[in-house]
């Protein structure tokens, strides 16, 4: 297990353009599948999907933009109110919509799975891989910019 | 139909864009990497290219300077399409070659506007499907 951060580490990114573009890139490639499989949800699913299955997967849509948002404005070289924050502050502005978007997916899952919307349910199965390897790769990313300061 | 190929290495994203432009009439034909766009453009010959930049085995910008350089496939239109996002890389993807420039997440009625641009007139939407 890693040693832990101290608590108000602040997060350094890489000065040069080429990485901080390339983790940008990192994070926001997995938010892809999850907007554009949300949206594909209602375009298939239509009619057929119960109101509340739909009403989720608008939620699962708002956790993903919430998730572009950090990204955006964190793992950029503009300023922003967020890099005013600790790493582990970013940590739980990060956890939480992925921890939303989680929850939903294996909700949703269910919820498809007994509305016979088989192709509905692989593709919230997909959404829940999606936001865990977002989070996976920006929490190794804070974790990373959190220890540059201490080198 | 009007086909189109996309070149994209994750296998969400080919699944999920394909299954979307799919419905809105389009034939789809999809590439897993730079070098097997560059091959199945000359083969196929598609109306179109959606291009991702950072594919495996060759960039989507060296397999753009490619397609564009082969008598064959000059003509076909290539969107960029990517996660980078910051400035300077709409630049980057044009002076490879692409006619257009798109990121990802994708909105899609904004693609589907700049497909428009650079084909005929778009096939009927199948409520149906």
């Amino acid at each position: 297990m890693s040693e832990r951060l101290p608590s108000g580490s602040r997060l350094i990114l890489p000065t040069g353009g080429e990485a901080l573009r390339a983790l940008r890139h990192d994070l926001r490639t997995p938010i892809n599948p999850i907007l554009g499989y949300c949206e594909l949800i209602e375009e298939e699913a239509g009619d057929a999907a119960p109101p509340a299955l739909l009403a989720g997967v608008r939620q699962l849509h708002a956790a993903g933009m919430q998730m572009l948002k950090l990204t955006n404005e964190v793992f950029s070289d503009q300023p922003s109110a967020l890099r005013e924050l600790s790493v582990t502050e970013l940590q739980r502005e990060f956890r939480a919509p992925a921890g939303v978007a989680a929850a939903l997916c294996t909700e949703l899952e269910r919820q498809a799975d007994a509305a016979t919307l088989p192709v509905a349910a692989a593709d919230l199965r997909r959404i829940g891989i999606a936001t865990g390897r977002w989070l996976a790769r920006a929490e190794e990313l804070l974790d990373q910019g959190g220890r540059s300061e201490r080198k | 139909m009007l086909k189109i190929l996309l070149v994209e290495d994750d296998e969400m994203n080919r699944d999920m864009l394909s299954r979307r432009l799919s419905r809105r009439g389009y034939e789809l034909v999809t590439a897993v990497n730079g070098e097997d766009g560059v091959e199945m453009c000359a083969k196929m010959l598609p109306d179109l290219v959606i291009m991702d930049l950072g594919l495996p085995v060759m960039n989507g910008w060296e397999a753009t300077r490619r397609i564009k350089a082969a008598e064959a496939t000059r003509h076909i239109p290539v969107i960029a399409l990517t996660a980078h996002a910051m400035s300077g890389e709409e630049e980057r993807a044009r002076a490879a070659g692409c006619d257009d420039f798109e990121t990802k997440p994708v909105e899609l009625d904004r693609l589907l506007t700049k497909m428009a641009v650079w084909l005929p007139p778009p096939p009927a939407l199948d409520s149906t499907a």
